[in-house]
């Protein structure tokens, strides 16, 4: 077989793979429909069942997937029975169809891929052709005319095969996937589906750059002919030697007075010719300024519109769930309801596969763990049937996924149990803490082990795990539980990877660049601050000691040996671990771009990524996971203060003879910023903290209106849009109280309609920041004007 | 797989190979004067100095870069671009012969400082080097020169075995040429696991 014809094969492999999987997805979502559906509702649903089965047979023809087609033929004769009424389709029949298309998609992948799939085909045709044959005597000859009337109406050359023989003849011959295939699965590139409207929206995007090129041409014409003009003015002026005229005609020589008029005449003109040019300048100049601002315009939208067509809907991974929850509910013997909300929400393709994992295992959690039996649901007074709810929606530049469940909760206290049991801490540490500091011991690494996870949840995959993959997409995750009330997990991750918000720092004349999401905070130290322990720098931050390097030291880049104190530091944490870095300089946030590094600088110790910036330079993005280890290796962070006498410091593992004081100072204005989106959240603080402002955060409404009656802040910053208590209602809440309602508080939203704004001045706000590009500069210049 | 799949069209007839009309010219000359062993000797040169060699690729043409005091030839089909060096970053942890990343047109390169790379003696460089930038199986690297000189073209009988010049890296200098120009062995130059910084040892 010629390359050419393997091509081909390929192509119409990978087709028939795309649309065979969302044939199986629509089967799947009707099955799952069906088995609710009472009456009537049935008839369009099996309609449907048939009718896609059907397509599905004709199509593995095509592409001679023998085995798909098999299967795919067995399923629709079921349903044809179960559509003429001769077969109620029952649970184990439901059952059977979930096997045939787990079965179906797996044969599909087989296909694709050429790497034999672990099917019993022969044992699952045997099974449904059973329960085909368990209801009402199918008559053959009518199902066979049935199927082929339909056949016949959609593709009449391509039914030739009776219907009882077409399966034996092809699971006799198991088809042994060809060699090419393997081979071209490796190779396979990834690919999306993009809508032609988003190409349409890209195309005229291309045609506005055009323009700009166009009108770019355009400028160099009147900058070349400005050039001359200025040129013919220069020689123009060397011709008439204007210093040997003048000093001629100031020697008193007749001669060069005629000359001398000629000048003045020149002078004259020029000085005409000089504002033309000048008034041609700023013509040029003005139209520069209009070109640039809309090429940023255009290259913006741009930038925008080609994300779009990386995106996708969250539903392609929630609509996998519903099956899921059904088959395990059986198994468990309980009844869940799974709500899906939001499934239209889009994001990068990237980021949404690399959540498939967690959120299945989430999900899973939730009903396996998560739920209590009926019964024991009817004696708690609650529903036998629990919900899940699985929500998607966007906030800002996050896609925020909530999985919420009415089942058990999460026991704290047996929390802490098995954490001091795994030695993650003392008895003495779990008696000290919060109720949500204990619950986030279930993301701690070596929490849950393989062994305590059940067989439907399991997979190895402990929360830890979890919560590492949405670290790894810079991402962010919450929970919340009320024991025997249930447990709510949020997470949140940028809508895209391709681009993530950096904090730009300098280590010696080098620029890097720092993921946000990774910056705890970013203080500056005084000499008091910084301890000393066998030579290596540390600090306490909230009373937590913690290593103290230089990024420069680390990265082997040449600094200038300054003074630790009045340098800034970033506290970095990921996980467990945290350090603080001392840098040279700061230059501020930006929403980058990162690429990997160019082969064959594959992996670089401390380098995560690069970006090419605003000036056309490149900037490397730092690796934080590295840079905390690097620190790892230095002694563990025990800190003391600088002591007058030279006596000896006890060093207990983590024991402290005096508390050093804290970072920064006290008079420090203070500032609460409010958001719901932990991004967001996290972004605001360091930006606030790293202009000096003691910041703490609040993660909604309610929340920040019960840390402001306790503790007053100089000043609020708050989103619009949160659970519990809007900014809105968490203004009016500020204004309306007797002591505090001369505190200034900012909103910042993505809300911007003149209504909105007018709601937020009407509530009392003192200013209302729109949340974009510009939204830092314009934040701290707010915060500035009002405290 | 059945036969019945197969949609290729008939292999395309393959071009056959026509003389060119030099050639062609010579063959007529030399018929004619076939008493002159001389003429004929000097028509089969010049045969084979054009066309055929060409055709054989028995002549290359060659980018001239200059290192120091050496100068080194890359093959033309070889060198995408060459671009004043601007803006080179410094990767940390990677080895010193690796000058850093550079972005040509939206894209990024790593720049092969060459002359450390071969282990020459240092030179006093220049004020405007530049980067070539080459590609071979994929990998495209930016090679740091200090000039480039003329393209011009190479016999392939002309290449010499290589000869010791100081460099560390033998293995990448394919041979030289009698005016002493190195000819460059992209495919083992850029196959060198030591250009491979995979550190996972972090």
């Amino acid at each position: 077989m010629s390359m050419s014809n393997d091509e081909l094969q390929q192509l119409l492999l990978a087709t028939f793979a795309d649309q065979a999987k969302e044939q199986l997805q629509t089967i799947n979502q009707r099955l799952l429909a069906l088995e609710e559906a009472e009456g009537d509702d049935k008839g369009p649903l099996l309609e449907e069942i048939f009718r896609e089965a059907h397509s599905l047979k004709g199509a593995s023809r095509a592409v001679d997937l023998g085995r798909v087609e098999t299967v795919a033929h067995k399923l629709e004769s079921l349903f044809s029975v179960i559509q003429k009424g001769e077969l109620e389709a029952n649970a184990e029949v439901f059952d059977l169809a979930y096997k045939a298309l787990d079965a179906l998609t797996a044969l599909v992948e087989e296909g694709l891929s050429g790497t034999a799939a672990d099917v019993d085909i022969d044992g699952l045709c045997e099974a449904l052709a059973a329960a085909e044959a368990g209801g009402a005597v199918p008559a053959p000859a009518e199902e066979q005319s049935a199927e082929v009337q339909v056949a016949e109406a959609e593709a009449p050359a391509e039914e030739p095969k009776p219907a009882e023989s077409a399966p034996q003849s092809a699971t006799s011959k198991p088809q042994s996937p060809s060699k090419p295939k393997a081979k071209k699965a490796e190779e396979r590139d990834e690919t999306v589906r993009v809508a032609t409207s988003k190409l349409d929206a890209l195309m005229a995007q291309v045609g506005e750059l055009l323009a700009a090129r166009i009108g770019a041409e355009h400028r160099m014409g009147e900058v070349r002919g400005l050039f001359d003009s200025l040129l013919d003015i220069e020689e123009s002026w060397r011709k008439t030697r204007p210093a040997r005229v003048l000093e001629l005609a100031l020697e008193g020589d007749e001669s060069a007075l005629a000359d001398a008029r000629h000048l003045v005449e020149f002078l004259e003109r020029s000085d005409e010719k000089m504002r033309e040019v000048r008034n041609g300048l700023g013509e040029l100049r003005r139209k520069f300024e209009a070109d640039s601002r809309r090429m940023a315009q255009v290259t913006t939208d741009l930038q925008d519109d080609v994300r779009r067509t990386r995106m996708l809907p969250v539903s392609t991974i929630f609509d996998t769930f519903p099956r899921m929850v059904r088959d395990m509910t059986r198994e468990l013997s309980k009844e869940v309801k799974l709500t899906i909300e939001g499934g239209d929400t889009e994001v990068d393709k990237q980021v949404l596969e690399q959540l498939r994992s967690p959120l299945t295992h989430m999900v899973r959690n939730s009903v396996d763990h998560g739920m209590e039996l009926p019964d024991a649901r009817e004696s708690a007074g609650k529903g036998r049937e629990g919900k899940v709810v699985l929500r998607a929606y966007q906030r800002a530049a996050d896609l925020v996924i909530e999985i919420v469940d009415d089942g058990a909760g999460i026991d704290v206290d047996k929390v802490k149990g098995k954490a001091v049991e795994k030695g993650l801490l003392t008895a003495e540490n779990a008696e000290g803490m919060t109720e949500r500091e204990a619950l986030w011991l279930i993301f701690r690494s070596g929490f849950s082990t393989k062994q305590e996870v059940t067989d439907l949840s399991g997979r190895g995959v402990g929360m830890d795990v979890v919560r590492e993959h949405i670290e790894r997409l810079h991402g962010m995750i919450d929970v919340e539980s009320t024991l025997g009330e249930g447990s709510k997990f949020t997470l949140s991750v940028p809508l895209s990877v391709a681009t993530t918000r950096c904090l730009l720092v300098e280590a010696g004349d080098q620029t890097f660049g720092i993921p946000i999401t990774n910056v705890e905070r970013i203080v500056r130290l005084s000499a008091e601050d910084i301890g000393h322990t066998e030579g290596h720098e540390a600090i306490r931050i909230d009373e937590r000691p913690m290593a103290l390097l230089r990024l420069g030291d680390v990265l082997g880049i040449p600094t200038d040996v300054a003074e630790a104190a009045n340098q800034p530091a970033i506290i970095l944490g990921s996980a467990d671990r945290r350090a603080a870095f001392l840098v040279d300089g700061l230059l501020g946030a930006q929403e980058i771009a990162t690429k990997t590094l160019p082969k064959p600088l594959i992996r670089v110790r401390h380098i995560a990524a690069a970006t090419i910036v605003g000036t056309g330079e490149v900037v490397p993005i730092l690796n934080v996971l590295d840079l905390l280890r690097a620190s790892a290796n230095s002694p563990r962070p025990t800190v003391h203060r600088p002591q007058k006498s030279e006596r000896p410091v006890d060093r207990g593992p983590s024991t402290v003879d005096k508390p050093a004081k804290p970072a920064e100072p006290a008079e420090k204005q203070s500032i609460l910023v409010v958001d719901d989106s932990v991004t967001i959240r996290t972004f605001e603080k360091a930006l606030l903290e790293a202009a000096g402002y003691d910041v703490t955060a609040a993660s909604d409404g309610l929340e920040a209106w019960n840390m402001v009656q306790a503790k007053q802040p100089d000043l609020i910053v708050s989103d619009v849009e949160m659970p519990n208590m809007t900014g809105f209602e968490l203004t009016e809440k500020v204004r309306g109280h007797s002591k505090l309602k001369g505190m200034p508080l900012i909103l910042v939203t993505t809300l911007s309609s003149d209504e909105d704004r007018k709601r937020g001045i009407d509530a009392g706000a003192d200013a209302y920041v729109i949340k974009g590009s510009a939204e830092q500069d314009h934040l701290l210049e707010t915060v500035r004007r009002l405290i | 797989m059945p036969e019945t799949q197969d949609f290729t069209p008939e292999t395309p007839v393959a071009e056959l190979p026509v003389e060119a009309p030099a050639v062609q010219a010579l063959a007529a000359e030399r018929a004619v004067d076939d008493i002159t062993p001389v003429l004929e000797e000097r028509a089969a040169a010049l045969a084979r100095s054009s066309e055929d060699d060409e055709r054989s690729g028995e002549t290359i043409g060659m980018v001239v870069l200059v290192v120091g005091d050496e100068r080194y030839g890359v093959e033309v089909q070889d060198v995408q671009e060459i671009e004043p060096l601007d803006k080179v970053t410094p990767i940390p942890g990677t080895p010193a012969f690796w000058t850093g990343v550079v972005n040509l047109r939206g894209s990024m390169y790593p720049v092969l400082d060459i002359e450390r790379y071969l282990g020459l003696p240092a030179s006093a460089g220049v004020e405007n080097p530049k980067v070539a930038l080459v590609s071979r199986g994929g990998l495209s690297v930016g090679l740091l020169v200090d000039e480039v000189a003329e393209i011009r073209k190479v016999r392939s009988s002309e290449i010499g075995p290589p000869v010791a010049d100081g460099s560390s890296k033998a293995e990448v200098v394919r041979g030289v040429t009698p005016d002493m120009l190195s000819v460059l062995d992209l495919d083992a130059l850029l196959a060198d696991p030591a250009l491979v910084v995979e550190d996972n040892a972090a």
